[in-house]
């Protein structure tokens, strides 16, 4: 395999990592940390098909992931910002609130 | 960079993030998957130099695993310290929650497989843009690729990403219950030894990107986060929050500079009867030198204080006001 392409399959799988941990992780700064690492995933996939082109790695892909990642960093920030104003993990729960009753993923 | 012992680093590395990456996302202790989540921001680093990415590698450092990785960690030690006893566990416990991780498990699976059949069948490799951007590269008022594509071929994505930055600011500010001003306890004289000797050298490295970016690994956004996250470093340090109540409305300013030079520039191109972000010809260097320094400046006002306004005041959860606070 080329380096191409071990990049390429490990940002695939990155992403499938993380992708599951945004749907199976309860807590919600967990879920953001794997939303991340989700991201990241595909970063590095976008990197990898961009990279060994005959005039060197394509620039326009490098930019796009440069604007991801300001964006996912802000975007995080902004989702513990509203977290912690809505009370974080001390917030009341409902007597009937499903996710004190622990049904759902 | 074809050798085999290139292809063996690349290989090890892959399955290192892997490993990261599986452990921050599935690990039941929060405080470790913070940790192990830094590590892979900081191993991925190491994989976009391999990916001849420098600009990124700087980036992620700072921000992807440096900042956010800070912020998580406040995030995660107050869930810790206000914890009542009740853990939502790691994993769901509920028997039927079960299929539904294994019908995603084999969707995402097989969506893998098939991406990774489509990429890795030989074939004419797709050219990609490196070609026409390199020959139009000495119209451009730069002459680093990415810095080219960022500030002038695709002007408009960076002008909206920057626009990003401020509204995140905006929406954070307009409900934050942050204290107006606060001190860190030095964590140890060593830190904060460590802490002033390191800021000089992240103001130096900031300048420099700033400098170099047109023509080299560079830029407004690489300086903009390291001089950033060498703020947030002084603050952790035991510095205090060194503005005083009356300097909001100059932090605001700052904050707004860079998404204000960038929108001027583009409206003052169309009121001069050309299109929007067309840099008039022979100005391209120092149209994109003036938005940059600018940019830099407004994004480690931003960031700084999108980490400020994330930080946990001790009894928060109490009282929701503008008090001086102490924070361990």
């Amino acid at each position: 395999m080329s380096e191409v392409s071990v990049y390429t399959a490990a940002g695939l799988a990155i992403f499938v990592i993380g992708f599951l941990g945004v749907v199976i992780r309860r807590g919600v700064a967990e879920k953001l940390i794997a939303l991340n690492i989700a991201g990241s995933g595909i970063f590095i996939f976008l990197a990898g098909t961009a990279a060994g082109g005959e005039g060197g790695p394509d620039p326009v892909p490098h930019a796009l992931i440069l604007t991801g990642v300001v964006v996912t960093v802000s975007v995080t920030a902004l989702a513990l910002a509203i977290y912690n104003r809505l009370g974080g993990d001390n917030r009341e729960e409902n007597p009937g609130d499903p996710r004190s009753q622990q049904q759902d993923l | 960079m074809e050798g085999l012992a290139f292809r063996l680093f690349d290989a090890a590395l892959a399955v290192l993030l892997l490993l990261l990456a599986l452990g921050a996302t599935f690990s039941p202790h929060p405080l470790r998957s913070v940790v192990l989540f830094v590590s892979f921001g900081l191993v991925t680093s190491l994989a976009w130099a391999r990916l001849g990415a420098p600009d990124i590698a700087i980036t992620e450092a700072a921000v992807g695993a440096g900042l956010t990785g800070v912020i998580f960690l406040h995030a995660i030690l107050l869930a810790e310290r206000n914890k009542k006893g009740d853990d939502p566990p790691g994993r769901s416990r509920n028997p039927g929650s079960r299929y539904l991780f294994a019908a995603l498990g084999t969707v995402a699976a097989a969506g893998v497989l098939f991406a990774l059949i489509e990429t890795t069948l030989p074939g004419p490799h797709a050219p990609g843009l490196a070609v026409e951007v390199d020959a139009m590269l000495d119209r451009s008022g730069a002459t680093h690729g990415v810095t080219a594509v960022l500030l002038n071929f695709r002007a408009y994505d960076t002008l909206l990403e920057v626009a990003v930055l401020a509204a995140a600011l905006a929406a954070s500010l307009s409900f934050a219950s942050g204290p107006s001003a606060f001190t860190y306890k030095p964590p140890s004289a060593f830190a904060l030894a460590v802490s002033k000797t390191f800021l000089p050298i992240f103001i130096i490295v900031s300048g420099y990107l700033l400098y170099i970016g047109s023509s080299a690994p560079g830029g407004a956004f690489q300086a903009g986060t390291v001089l950033g996250v060498g703020w947030v470093l002084l603050l952790l340090a035991g510095l205090q929050y060194p503005f005083p109540r009356g300097g909001a409305l100059l932090r605001r300013a700052f904050q707004a500079s860079g998404l204000a030079i960038f929108t001027a520039i583009a409206a003052a191109v169309m009121v001069a009867g050309g299109n929007m972000l067309e840099y008039p010809g022979g100005w391209e260097y120092w149209i994109i030198f003036a938005i940059e320094a600018v940019l830099t400046v407004s994004i480690a006002f931003i960031l700084f204080k999108l980490f400020v306004v994330n930080i946990p005041i001790a009894g928060e959860t109490e009282r929701r006001s503008g008090e001086r606070g102490q924070v361990s």
